[in-house]
C-alpha cells in the first residue's frame, strides 16, 4: 500500500499507451469517486435555502461523462474542437430546465463522440457506466435535501399546549421533529400547530396518527408526507 | 408497557430507523469500497510502461551451390515445407562434364608424372657414371703428384748428402794442406783454393736444404690433395623428390577437384533447412542460376523471440523488477507473461511501421523477449511492464 501522497499519486498514474476496457472502467470509476466526493462537499457545505438534487447528480454524472469524452478524443486536436463545437451548439440551442437533463444530453454527445472516434468499447463502457451511476444515484437518493419526511398539522381544542404527551408520541415515532407553526385562532378556542417530522419509518404513518389522535385535546390531525422524488 | 427513560418518558425504540440509517450509509460504504478496489487494483499491477514490439522473423535462404539449370522446383509461394523436404533440384549435366574433364586431366597429370619420373631416373644414372670416371683420373693425378714430390725430396736429400760428403773430404784435405803449407811444402794458394771450395760446398748445402724444405711442403700439399680427392670420391644422392614434388602436388590438387565435384553432385538436390512456409520462390524450372543465387526463402513459422522497442524515457523500467507481459493487438486484454532475454547495447532507429508519426523518425532501445504461442512472425505486439 502507498505510504505517502507521492506514492499514492504515482499509483494512480496511468498515463501509458493504448487503453483497454479495464483501463476505461478504472478511469470512469475514479471519475465517479471523485465526482461524488465533490458532490458530497457541495451538499454538506451548501448554505442556501435548498439545493437542487439534480445539481448534485449532475456533479457526479458530468465527471463520468467528461471523462468518457476525453478518453475518446485523446490527443486528437481536431476531435477536441469538434466536441467543443457540438456541445456549445447543443447547449445554446436546447432549452434545458434541469441540470441533470444537461448531463444526460452530454452523455448522449459523449457516446456519439466515442463511437465516431471508433472507440466502440469506450462507448459501450461509458454509456453503461454512466447509466448505472444515474440509477445508483437515484436509488440511494443521493443529494436528497429532505431532512424531514412530512408535515404534521393538528388542531388543539382549547388553550392547552401540546404538552409532553405530544412530545412523547412524536419522539416515539420520529427521529427528529420541530415546531414549525403555532397559530392561535383567537379567543382561546383552538390552536393550530404544525410540526416538521422525520419518521423512523416513513411507511409507518398510521401508528403515528393513531397515537396523536389518542392525545387528549387533539382535534383534527393531518399529515402531509413529502415524496423524495419531488424536488423541494 | 413501553420502556421509559430516567424521567419517565418513553424511550426511542432500539432499532428504530436502523434500516433508514443503513440505507443512508450505503453511498459511503459503496464509495469506500470502490476506492479500496481501485487502489488495490492499481497496487496489484500498475502499468509502468507500454510499448509496441515486433515478432521476429527467421528467414532461411536456399541458395544454388553451383551454377546450372534448374531441373525441378517443387514448391511455390506460401507453401508449407518440412525439414528436409525437397525444394528444387539442379540439372547435373554440367557437373558430369566437369567430372569427366577432371578425370582426363588427372590421367594426363599422372602420365606426365611417370614420364618425368623416368627421365629423372635416367639422368641420375648418367650423372653418377660420369662422376665416377672423372674421380678416378683425379686420384691418379694426385698420386703422381705425391710420388713426384717425394722423388724430388729424395733427390734433394741425396744431393745434400753428396755435398756434405765432399765437404767433409775437402775439409780433411784442407787440414792436411794447411799442415803442409805450414811446413812450407805446399804453396798457400792450394790452401786458399781448398778453403774456397769448402765454403762453396757449404753454400751449396744450404741452398739444397732450402730446396728440400720447399719440396717437402710440396709433398705435404700433394698428399692433402690426394686425401681430399679420396673423400670426395663418394657420389652425392640425386634429389628426385624435389624434382617430382610439383608433379605430385598437381595430381593431388586434381584429385581434390574430383572429390569436390562429386560432393557438389550430391548437393544439387536442394532441401528445406527448416520447417515453415515459403515466403518467395525466385526462379522457375528450366531457368539458369549461378552459384550462390537465392532460389527461395523459407520463413520459420515458430516465432523465437519478440523485440520490443522501448523509448529512452522509459528505460528506467528495464532495470526494475517489473513483470513483462505481451499481448496480441487483436486481443489486447489477454496479456501473457514474458521474460526479457537481452537488452540491446545501443539506441537504434525504430522500424518505420512503429512510428507514431510517419514523418518523424523515432529512436528506441531494442529489448528481446521470449516469444509466446500464437504470435505470427513479423506481427506487431503490445508489450507491458507492470509493477
Amino acid at each position: 500500500m502507498p505510504t505517502s501522497l507521492d506514492e499514492l499519486l504515482e499509483l494512480l498514474d496511468t498515463t501509458v499507451g493504448p487503453m483497454t476496457v479495464g483501463d476505461f472502467l478504472l478511469h470512469l470509476t475514479v471519475a465517479f469517486l471523485l465526482g461524488q466526493l465533490v458532490a458530497w462537499v457541495y451538499v454538506w457545505t451548501h448554505r442556501g435555502m435548498s439545493f437542487s438534487r439534480s445539481q448534485a447528480h449532475a456533479l457526479v454524472m458530468l465527471a463520468v461523462i467528461v471523462t468518457t469524452v476525453m478518453l475518446a478524443v485523446g490527443d486528437n486536436v481536431v476531435g477536441a474542437f469538434g466536441v467543443f463545437g457540438a456541445l456549445a451548439m447543443i447547449r445554446f440551442r436546447t432549452p434545458i430546465k434541469d441540470t441533470r437533463d444537461t448531463s444526460f444530453l452530454f452523455l448522449a454527445v459523449a457516446v456519439g463522440v466515442a463511437v465516431g472516434t471508433r472507440n466502440l468499447g469506450l462507448a459501450v463502457v461509458g454509456a453503461v457506466f454512466a447509466s448505472l451511476v444515474a440509477v445508483y444515484l437515484t436509488v440511494v437518493r443521493f443529494g436528497d435535501s429532505h431532512r424531514h419526511d412530512g408535515l404534521l398539522r393538528l388542531r388543539l381544542a382549547g388553550p392547552t399546549e401540546p404538552g409532553a404527551d405530544l412530545d412523547d408520541v412524536l419522539r416515539q415515532h420520529c427521529s427528529s421533529f420541530s415546531l414549525l407553526h403555532l397559530r392561535d385562532t383567537g379567543a382561546g378556542i383552538e390552536r393550530e400547530v404544525a410540526y416538521r417530522l422525520r419518521l423512523y419509518d416513513p411507511e409507518q404513518t398510521a401508528p403515528l396518527l393513531d397515537d396523536v389522535r389518542g392525545i387528549p385535546g387533539v382535534g383534527t390531525v393531518s399529515l402531509l408526507m413529502q415524496h423524495h422524488d419531488e424536488e423541494p | 408497557m413501553q420502556p421509559s427513560d430516567v424521567r419517565g418518558r418513553p424511550r426511542r425504540p432500539l432499532f428504530a430507523g436502523l434500516r433508514r440509517r443503513l440505507f443512508r450509509a450505503l453511498p459511503f460504504v459503496a464509495w469506500t469500497g470502490l476506492l479500496v478496489l481501485v487502489l488495490g487494483y492499481q497496487q496489484r499491477g500498475q502499468v509502468l510502461a507500454e510499448v509496441r514490439g515486433i515478432a521476429s522473423i527467421e528467414r532461411h535462404r536456399i541458395t544454388a551451390p553451383v551454377a546450372g539449370t534448374l531441373a525441378m522446383v517443387s514448391v511455390g509461394d506460401h507453401d508449407t515445407v518440412t525439414v528436409g523436404q525437397i525444394v528444387a533440384a539442379l540439372g547435373d549435366e554440367e557437373l558430369r562434364l566437369r567430372m569427366s574433364r577432371a578425370r582426363v586431366e588427372l590421367e594426363v597429370l599422372r602420365a606426365e608424372f611417370r614420364r618425368e619420373e623416368g627421365r629423372v631416373a635416367l639422368d641420375t644414372a648418367i650423372d653418377r657414371s660420369d662422376r665416377a670416371g672423372g674421380r678416378v683420373a683425379d686420384l691418379r693425378r694426385f698420386h703422381r703428384d705425391v710420388e713426384s714430390a717425394a722423388l724430388d725430396v729424395l733427390s734433394t736429400r741425396a744431393e745434400i748428402e753428396e755435398s756434405a760428403v765432399r765437404q767433409r773430404g775437402v775439409g780433411i784435405e784442407l787440414r792436411r794442406i794447411h799442415e803442409l803449407v805450414a811446413r812450407g811444402v805446399e804453396p798457400p794458394s792450394r790452401e786458399t783454393d781448398l778453403a774456397t771450395e769448402h765454403q762453396a760446398l757449404g753454400v751449396r748445402i744450404d741452398e739444397l736444404r732450402a730446396i728440400l724444405t720447399t719440396r717437402e711442403i710440396h709433398v705435404a700439399a700433394a698428399r692433402e690433395r690426394l686425401a681430399a680427392g679420396e673423400v670426395a670420391s663418394v657420389d652425392p644422392a640425386v634429389d628426385a623428390d624435389a624434382l617430382l614434388g610439383p608433379f605430385r602436388w598437381r595430381i593431388r590438387a586434381q584429385e581434390v577437384e574430383l572429390e569436390t565435384i562429386a560432393y557438389l553432385r550430391d548437393q544439387i538436390t536442394l532441401r528445406a533447412p527448416i520447417g515453415g512456409r515459403v515466403e518467395q520462390v525466385f526462379f522457375r524450372a528450366g531457368e539458369r542460376v549461378a552459384a550462390g543465387d537465392v532460389l527461395a526463402v523459407v520463413v520459420e513459422e515458430r516465432v523465437r523471440s519478440v523485440v520490443a522497442y522501448v523509448p529512452e524515457t522509459m528505460r528506467v523500467v528495464l532495470g526494475s523488477s517489473a513483470r513483462v507481459e505481451v499481448a496480441d493487438p487483436r486481443t489486447p486484454t489477454r496479456f501473457v507473461p514474458a521474460a526479457v532475454e537481452s537488452i540491446g547495447p545501443a539506441v537504434a532507429p525504430t522500424p518505420r511501421r512503429l512510428w507514431r508519426d510517419p514523418q518523424v523518425e523515432e529512436w528506441t532501445l531494442p529489448v528481446r523477449l521470449a516469444a509466446q504461442e500464437g504470435v505470427v512472425p513479423g506481427q506487431a505486439v503490445i508489450v507491458r511492464w507492470r509493477r
